[in-house]
């Protein structure tokens, strides 16, 4: 009797302490979505597309994670709790939880493999080895890490050597793992929740070889069934999965859904068997598919048939009786035209310089591009930040960025830019010809961006060339600075001003800072809110460092996107994310009423 | 005959150096940098030119060409560089997927043009043959485009005939399922110019002389049109045909983008996209190679088809 009390106990106790158990999805239930473009390859080291990473985000798990309701976007712990920060941000310890598992492989050899820290110093290396096809992600670790840089530099020419210690990557023990900073940088919690920095178990890996990413294994809620490249991904889930049940985040001023959080609340995670996602790449098909039923949910639904359905940016009465869920998101991104500071014409920094630039950007008519263009589907852009980051002021206005050719006019008229041969076109001061011209894509769909830009121009008595290329070419340009003028886009690593502000920050002039816009005061700022944590006087930093762009005009801003996305009424736990992944495994299907709507 | 072979076989070589000239010199002059698209959001100088060094981009253009040539004797292009998949792998997968849509298009095509071309020859001039004519023009002037976004929203959302999208991995159930609406709005377009084409060549044999002469000597309408007319429109029905051929297995990359078929023409598209020179070399180079074959066989056709033909 005593024994029978004692194992009742233990097991009660075991209850309490043990993770939710695994196999709460019910593998009947199937949920289909798509993608508008192909995916590459299921490594999260080796491919940086954005629909790879979707997949990426379930099979594997980064040590943190986005709350899934919370706005603004809070950290919250996944493989690891969140981090304890020392020497002022130099130094992060994250404690791995115990007995989470990776998904079964013939790479353990019928053993059942437990995540540590040693898997997450193997993950970080390999996302920096210059050997995995030329490692996209390393600038989340490369020049930051001590002893790192040394390690990617011995690598050139020859296998990275994995096994070598060093002072910034260290198991201190099983569940242990410390990341030693060069400087502080309060952004690396949010750069181990990326989905590229998923972690891996360096016997899968070594295993599969070139082949890594047919053989994704990861501890996420999610393993790949099958894979017809760029067609279909069919995702089952993981019967090792620990199981997740939802608790929003709670602090100042952080908001959370309730209609979603009552949708999850008292549930177990993953609750759908299998994600079925096909690649689309019409708009049209992808619409009338989710209209009849094909598609449980239709993330990212083009311009005009957001338009279609929410001319007033809320569902119309047809689509309200259906039941649809509607979402309309800003996205954490920011589009812009750049000029090359470098540039002879339109770079530089002397008066008649800035001026140039600011008549091109009075010259810019953001309105009617996000009406007619854009169909209303974005915000107009104040400053280099998007929204739904760290340090983003949605009151701040940029005061120099309105429409009005006749400042331009006025402000070209003043500095010297005069019509010397009365062609009907300016020239620069001192009667040198004057022409722009325009780098674009062949294929970007921008003809519409084109056509304004040229009325703009035209307006202000400038020539505009418009030169199309291969998209590679076009980044070639843009990163190595042959460019006048072009356009550019970013969206969010990681939710902090941090991530946009070095697009202009002057030692990041190349591949980082492509306008390269070079500003002392800007730099100094930079430094500063590169090293501290969020606060107000950060946010008075950033809003200082806008207002200087604005000044000097490298960017002309264009818009923050906004994206609308639709569910079916069977769907439940829908919530776009602004880390623009998909979060596949909060959401459930009522298969009775997906039966019903997909029949009829 | 052989020695026909022969000759013919050896005319090729020149001709598939002239194919590798061209297609390595387009994409080093217009095929852009396949390193700056895999290095990532922030790419510096020195990490394209490793990924340069490893894609063997940074390789004297002759060392670049002459792998070029030992590849496509090999028959082995290594691997996509966009997606690391080997190259013929990806022919292996989506070839037959084009071909389920294409060999019927064209066998449908082929049975519907001559057989309905016979017919308004048979009738030409008349309210028949100047209304199938009329049909065809209009049908030859709209857009495939615009067939397979009504086609699509009218037939597959509409009426619920077809599925609007969808390839399975089994045979049966993309021939009976997802094929049909495809197939039938290529129909729409392929057709109209096949029956003109072929109805002016079984118009241009009703008029010669042997034609007449079998009349005259009392043989049926019947028995002069698919006796002595067809056998002679044949042979450029079969050479039209038959070059159509290499066609078929690059599919239509209009058709498989909007019906998402995971066929050769979307992979040439994105390969394009992509800059991925492995696949592009390999695709262009097999379809000369499929076309040379092709051109050998219809020659050989014409000689069974008219013994008359000397092959020289």
């Amino acid at each position: 009797m005593k024994f029978v009390t004692f194992a009742g106990l233990s097991c009660l106790a075991w209850s309490l302490v043990a993770p939710v158990h695994a196999q709460v999805a019910d593998m009947g239930k199937t949920l289909h979505t798509y993608f508008e473009a192909p995916e590459s390859g299921f490594d999260p080291a080796k491919y940086s597309d954005h629909y790879s990473g979707e997949v990426n985000s379930s099979i594997f798990e980064s040590l943190l994670a986005y709350d899934y309701l919370a706005r603004p976007q809070t950290l919250v712990p996944r493989l690891a709790e969140l981090p304890q920060i020392l020497d002022d941000g130099k130094t992060f310890i994250f404690k791995i939880k115990p007995g989470i598992y990776f998904a079964d492989d013939a790479a353990f050899k019928g053993k059942k493999r437990e995540v540590t820290a040693q898997d997450v110093v193997y993950t970080i290396q390999r996302i920096v080895d210059p050997n995995s096809r030329g490692a996209p992600w390393d600038f989340m670790f490369k020049g930051k890490v001590i002893g790192l840089d040394a390690k990617i530099e011995a690598a050139k020419n020859k296998p990275f050597d994995f096994d070598k210690p060093i002072e910034g990557l260290k198991a201190l023990d099983r569940y242990t793992f410390q990341i030693k900073l060069l400087r502080p940088d309060y952004n690396m919690p949010y750069i181990m929740a990326a989905p590229a920095t998923g972690i891996v178990a360096r016997e899968v890996i070594e295993a599969y070889g070139e082949e890594s990413e047919a053989h994704p294994v990861g501890t996420g809620p999610y393993m790949l069934k099958s894979w017809q490249r760029r067609n279909r991904i069919v995702l089952v889930a993981n019967p090792n999965y620990r199981g997740h049940q939802y608790k929003p985040a709670t602090g100042n001023g952080i908001q959370i859904d309730q209609t979603v959080a009552k949708q999850l609340e008292g549930k177990t995670f993953p609750r759908i068997g299998t994600i079925d996602i096909r690649v689309i790449e019409t708009p049209q098909a992808s619409w009338l598919s989710f209209l009849n039923g094909q598609l449980d949910t239709h993330p990212r639904l083009g311009y005009n048939y957001a338009r279609l359905i929410a001319p007033e940016n809320a569902l119309t009465g047809k689509y309200l009786s259906l039941g649809w869920r509607y979402f309309r998101e800003a996205e954490a991104d920011i589009t812009y035209y750049m000029f090359n500071m470098d540039d002879k014409v339109v770079g530089g920094y002397a008066l008649e310089k800035v001026a140039l630039r600011r008549a091109i950007a009075f010259s810019y008519n953001q309105a009617k591009e996000l009406s007619i263009i854009r169909n209303n589907q974005g915000l107009a852009a104040q400053s280099p930040l998007a929204p739904q980051i760290n340090g983003y002021d949605p009151n701040f206005r940029n005061v120099l960025g309105r429409y009005s050719p006749s400042r331009g006019n006025a402000l070209l008229d003043m500095f010297g830019y005069k019509d010397c041969d009365k062609d009907g076109w300016r020239e620069l001061p001192g009667c040198k010809p004057l022409k722009i011209t325009y780098m674009t894509s062949t294929g970007a769909d921008g003809r519409d961006q084109e056509e304004l830009l040229l009325k703009g121009f035209n307006a202000i008595g400038i020539k505009l060339d418009i030169e199309k290329m291969n998209f590679s070419d076009l980044l070639k340009n843009r990163q190595g600075g042959t460019y006048q003028f072009a356009g550019g886009a970013w969206g969010q690593d990681y939710p902090d001003a941090e991530n946009f502000m070095q697009l202009l920050y002057g030692p990041n002039a190349g591949p980082v800072n492509e306008s390269r816009f070079r500003n002392k005061d800007f730099d100094k700022l930079y430094d500063q809110i590169a090293a501290e944590p969020p606060s107000e006087a950060r946010n008075e930093r950033l809003r200082q460092m806008s207002r200087i762009v604005a000044a000097y005009v490298p960017w002309i801003y264009n818009i923050n996107r906004i994206r609308t996305h639709i569910a079916h009424p069977w769907v439940s736990g829908y919530k776009p994310h602004p880390d623009n992944m998909p979060h596949w495994y909060f959401l459930d299907i009522d298969a009775a009423k997906q039966r019903a709507g997909t029949s009829k | 005959m052989s020695a026909y072979l022969l000759r013919r076989i050896w005319q090729m070589i020149p001709t598939l150096a002239g194919v590798i000239l061209l297609v390595f010199f387009l994409f080093n002059v217009f095929g852009g940098d396949p390193a700056a698209i895999l290095a990532g959001k922030i790419a510096s100088k020195e990490k394209i030119e490793a990924i340069r060094d490893q894609l063997g981009l940074n390789a004297p253009i002759w060392v670049q060409l002459w792998i070029f040539v030992k590849q496509v004797f090999t028959f082995d292009f290594g691997n996509s560089w966009s997606t690391n998949e080997a190259v013929s792998a990806i022919i292996l997968q989506k070839a037959p997927v084009s071909l389920t849509v294409m060999l019927q298009v064209w066998l449908l095509d082929a049975i519907i043009a001559v057989t309905l071309a016979v017919a308004v020859a048979y009738k030409r001039g008349s309210l028949t043959d100047r209304a199938v004519m009329g049909i065809c023009t209009a049908a030859m002037s709209i857009s495939l485009l615009l067939y397979v976004v009504v086609g699509q929203w009218l037939l597959g959302y509409k009426l619920e005939i077809f599925p609007v999208l969808g390839w399975s991995d089994d045979l049966w159930t993309n021939v009976s399922t997802y094929a049909p609406l495809p197939i039938l709005l290529l129909l729409f377009v392929s057709v109209a110019p096949s029956l003109r084409l072929y109805r002016s060549f079984v118009v241009e044999e009703t008029s010669h002389d042997y034609a007449r002469t079998a009349r005259a000597k009392g043989a049926s309408e019947h028995r002069v049109m698919f006796v002595h007319v067809l056998r002679n429109a044949a042979v450029p029905i079969v050479t039209n045909l038959a070059m159509a051929l290499p066609g078929l297995f690059v599919g239509s990359f209009v058709v498989e983008m909007v019906f998402s078929i995971p066929g050769l023409g979307k992979e040439i598209v994105t390969a394009v996209l992509r800059s991925d020179f492995p696949v592009i070399k390999a695709i262009t180079v097999y379809l000369a190679i499929l076309t040379m074959v092709v051109n050998l066989l219809v020659d050989l056709l014409y000689k069974w088809l008219d013994p008359r033909v000397e092959l020289k």
